[in-house]
């Protein structure tokens, strides 16, 4: 518990340090707003398991790392370019330890603003804005991220922007000389009648832990779509609690595919408000699970008007030691009448010790709502491993079809076929069965 | 609209029809709780040493805890010394009744419950054990009982005739200690019913508990046991009334359920307690815990409850899957009108092997009230090849009220299978335009779909039960349409 304590210690101690950098910059409403989140933070403390929506995950033994701040590091164009997506032609902004590597980024889109966090918080909009969407009262992760972030991606579609090339946010955590701890700040806007599609993916290069708490506030304009792409590929020494809040327009529509390859623990919290009419937010993840990793995902698709649609589905397969937690909740508030909204959560147990806990949880109050979830686990279907084999295909090779199968109704949402058959790919490797798959996805 | 203004007054004049107190001499301890309480409760049962220690390390368990805030129901808060915690009919002696004896205000007051007991005797052949307050006061039937080896009786007539049987089974299924209400009802638990089936035997009739609450700020707390011996089977009904107050009343029960070897045990609810006025004042507060341990192989255990009384409900009848391929199943229909709220669910722990559960769950909210499930299924490591089934859905009527569930799966076992689906909806207008087209009014319809949705859960009740859950659902929805 004294170790937990210190890491906490640490961190309000860095907030001071910062504090006393700042000199005359220490009465703004951004800093004054940073500290009562610090507060805030400082009351919360980190979750222990005996907080509901940490029940099934606990951080405690993350708290015990040695973690310390992130700092700047400059790696090479040949680490970096490992990373870039292949056959996809996309900007790309880099951020090494959570910081902006400009060297490493390429901007091809010049209708959009792109830029980072720190160098947007020069723009009193901006300063406004910071916080808005995603508060910091609850989440005692988020709170912490408001108050110690200072760079990320900064996003800004303009209006009636419609993008061709999506924008790849590359996080990489250096962790080869210490154990860094970062809280990266992203901020994202579509202007009205826009769209874009964001890829979001993170690595890690050494052999110690890192540490990620980030934040994205996202707001979806009037009749803009935007999808986004999540692929969670850091080590598997790595911790990570990922928390985005959405804020849609009428019309508007937000999508996002998360895929969690590795990472030895990662919390994702996504919130969507869905604040205008008829707007409709979609979730949906892929889960591989394996050694000791545990991923767990958190959903929020908050109705508060009328005419909205959500649509959730998840999907784990855990193999070995792995955890997986899956806890989606629907709010339809009192006055979002004609509501529509649809929850899934699948699992596959590849092994008697792997284990899955699900909570998908509906809280309505209105009357004229179509809403409803399902949860199943289980295992492969005999019956059609069977079919397959009676058909010649071997035992292992038919087993990684209906895994691939399984896998590919969530994979199945990403439009971009390079990302798509990538994708296929790695978790072919994951399943252990990369020369079956890869032959059948060719 | 005007039709439904109609209706809306029509209920609103409407009466708990149950809601009368009886003009009865009772013995009220004083309220407020200590040691020296739960002494005298003992003493007045005339305990052996044991039980009154029993109790005596329930009540200090009890201090060290807090009352449970993660129900989403919302009460002020209780004043657990404002409660007397012992009523009784006053009767020249403890010993047990013959139904002559009983005094005739209390015969009229369950006859106007619709439990004559000597008519109900003859006519439908279940055994009732009638719990006034916080006394048994009649138990039927008991010779015929026992010429099959049966025990039904009085809990404190228990401890005293079979101790042996309720110092190894009481509290081997929920723990002195297991959450709060428990630990309450444990230390002041004034009587309740003990039922012990023979290996072997089937019990020929229903057996049947009838509670019901009538002195003033009393708190009731009785505790029931039902021991199922190797290959027998029973089927067991609880029902319940109170008064109509404008006080909360605490209603603080007790369930356990042992299942032997290929044992069977069936228990039926009708839960019916004062749901509190159209404002919401009074009620009563049920806080109960019930559950039943399938302890060795084959055995069965399953709940069915039909509940639609009580201002908050916060029950969660559960089974322990312990032995190989036993069963557990869970039925239910839980409806809330006005103000009333319920948190109610069940859980299933799947330790053995081939083990079953299903669970059935209907939630109705209308009016400004709150209905939730909450379950948890839970599959171990151990139990290969379990299954578990799980449908909740909820049905809201109008656009005051809230339905919500908080459903846990918690799965560490590659083997098993484990489904759950929710839905919420309100009744679709096709339907009612439909019913209304062939000439059954909105609120007959309303009642007929209901009845429909539930039919499910309803199937699962003995007839006598049946007949009296579906008029009751009837009732309570009455005005809902508006």
């Amino acid at each position: 518990m004294t170790d937990t304590l210190e890491l906490k210690q640490r961190l309000l101690a860095e907030f001071s340090t910062r504090e006393q950098l700042l000199n005359g910059s220490r009465e703004t409403p951004l800093h004054i707003l940073r500290q009562d989140a610090m507060n805030r933070f400082d009351e919360l403390g980190f979750p222990t398991i005996r907080h509901e929506e940490w029940k099934y995950a606990n951080i405690m033994p993350a708290l015990l790392i040695p973690f310390s701040s992130a700092q700047p590091s400059n790696l090479t164009s040949d680490e970096v370019c490992n990373f870039y997506l292949e056959g996809i032609e996309a900007n790309i902004l880099v951020f090494v330890n959570g910081y902006f590597a400009p060297e490493h980024s390429k901007f091809i889109s010049s209708e959009v603003m792109m830029s980072n966090f720190e160098a947007s918080l020069k723009t009193p909009i901006e300063n406004s804005r910071f916080a808005k969407i995603s508060g910091y009262k609850n989440e005692s992760f988020t709170a912490l991220n408001t108050a110690l972030s200072n760079d990320g991606a900064w996003i800004s579609i303009p209006d009636g922007v419609i993008l061709t090339n999506p924008i790849h946010i590359l996080m990489i955590t250096d962790s080869r000389e210490y154990s860094p701890i970062l809280h990266p700040r992203h901020t994202i806007h579509c202007g009205d009648r826009s769209e874009a599609t964001i890829i979001y993916s993170s690595h890690t290069i050494g052999e110690n832990s890192g540490f990620t708490n980030s934040v994205s506030e996202i707001s979806v304009g009037q009749n803009a779509k935007l999808h986004q792409y999540i692929i969670q590929n850091d080590s598997d020494l790595s911790y990570a609690v990922n928390s985005s809040y959405v804020h849609q327009e009428r019309n508007s529509t937000y999508s996002v595919v998360t895929v969690s390859l590795s990472g030895k623990f990662v919390r994702n919290n996504h919130t969507s408000k869905l604040a205008g009419e008829n707007s409709v937010a979609n979730f949906y993840g892929l889960v591989i699970g394996g050694s000791k990793q545990l991923i767990d995902n958190h959903t929020l698709a908050d109705h508060s008007v009328p005419h909205c649609q959500s649509n959730e589905l998840y999907k784990y397969i855990l193999d070995d030691r792995s955890t997986g937690v899956f806890n989606g909740k629907i709010i339809v508030r009192p006055d979002a009448q004609k509501t529509n909204a649809y929850q899934s959560n699948k699992t596959i147990l590849l092994s008697d010790t792997a284990t899955i806990n699900t909570k998908p949880q509906l809280e309505i109050f209105a009357d004229d709502v179509k809403c409803s979830h399902g949860a199943t686990s289980g295992q492969l279907d005999e019956e059609s491993l069977f079919y397959l084999r009676s058909r010649g295909i071997p035992a292992d090779k038919a087993r990684a079809l209906l895994l691939h199968a399984f896998a590919s109704d969530v994979l199945n949402h990403i439009a971009i076929a390079p990302l798509r058959d990538s994708l296929d790919k790695s978790i072919a490797t994951r399943l252990h069965d990369e020369s079956e798959i890869a032959l059948l996805v060719e | 609209m005007e039709t439904n203004m109609d209706i809306l007054d029509e209920v609103v004049s409407r009466d708990y029809q149950y809601g009368f107190v009886s003009d009865i001499e009772q013995e009220i301890t004083p309220k407020g709780l200590n040691e020296d309480v739960v002494r005298l409760i003992s003493g007045k049962k005339n305990e052996p040493e044991w039980m009154l220690e029993w109790r005596l390390k329930a009540y200090r368990h009890w201090l060290t805890m807090r009352e449970p805030k993660w129900p989403n129901v919302h009460y002020p808060q209780i004043d657990f010394n404002d409660i007397s915690y012992y009523a009784s009919p006053k009767v020249k002696t403890d010993a047990p009744l013959s139904l002559d004896e009983i005094d005739p205000e209390l015969r009229k007051t369950f006859d106007k419950l619709g439990i004559s007991l000597i008519e109900q005797q003859r006519l439908s052949g279940i055994a009732v054990d009638a719990v006034f307050d916080s006394v048994s006061v009649a138990t039927t039937f008991k010779a015929k009982l026992a010429e099959k080896g049966i025990i039904f009786c009085s809990m404190s007539e228990a401890v005293r005739e079979h101790p042996e049987l309720i110092k190894k089974y009481i509290g081997s299924v929920v723990p002195v200690g297991d959450n709060f209400y428990s630990a309450l009802n444990s230390a002041v638990f004034s009587d309740g019913s003990f039922c012990y089936i023979p290996k072997g035997v089937r019990c020929p009739m229903e057996l049947s508990t009838y509670f019901r609450i009538n002195a003033k700020d009393t708190g009731q707390f009785e505790r029931t046991l039902i021991v199922a011996d190797e290959g027998s089977y029973v089927s067991y009904l609880e029902g319940c009334t109170a008064p109509m107050r404008d006080e909360n009343q605490l209603h603080a029960a007790v369930v356990e359920i042992v299942a032997h070897k290929n044992a069977e045990v069936k228990y039926s609810t009708v839960q019916n307690w004062y749901p509190g006025d159209k404002n919401g004042k009074g009620g009563i507060y049920n806080f109960v815990t019930k559950r039943g341990i399938c302890l060795e192989d084959n055995s069965k255990i399953s709940w069915t409850q039909v509940e639609t009384g009580s201002a908050i409900t916060w029950k969660y009848p559960s089974v322990i899957l312990k032995g190989d391929n036993s069963i557990g199943e869970f039925y239910s229909v839980a409806v809330t009108n006005n103000y009333q709220q319920a948190d109610t669910g069940t859980k299933m722990m799947h330790i053995g092997k081939n083990t079953k559960s299903r669970i059935v769950s209907k939630g109705i909210s209308a009016g400004k009230s709150h209905n939730s499930y909450r379950g948890l299924v839970k599959i171990n490591k151990t139990a290969s090849n379990a299954r578990n089934f799980s449908q909740c859905d909820s049905l809201l009527i109008g656009d005051k009220c809230g339905a919500h569930t908080f459903p846990y799966l918690e799965v560490s076992n590659c083997n098993s299978t484990v489904e759950h689906e929710a839905t919420t909806s309100k009744i679709g207008e096709d339907i009612l335009f439909y019913c209304n087209q062939r000439g059954i009014p909105t609120e007959e319809a309303i009642a007929l779909i209901v009845n429909g949705y539930c039919k499910e859960v309803m199937n699962q009740l003995p007839m006598e039960f049946a007949v009296e859950a579906q008029r009751l659902l009837a009732v309570s929805l009455e005005g809902s349409v508006g």
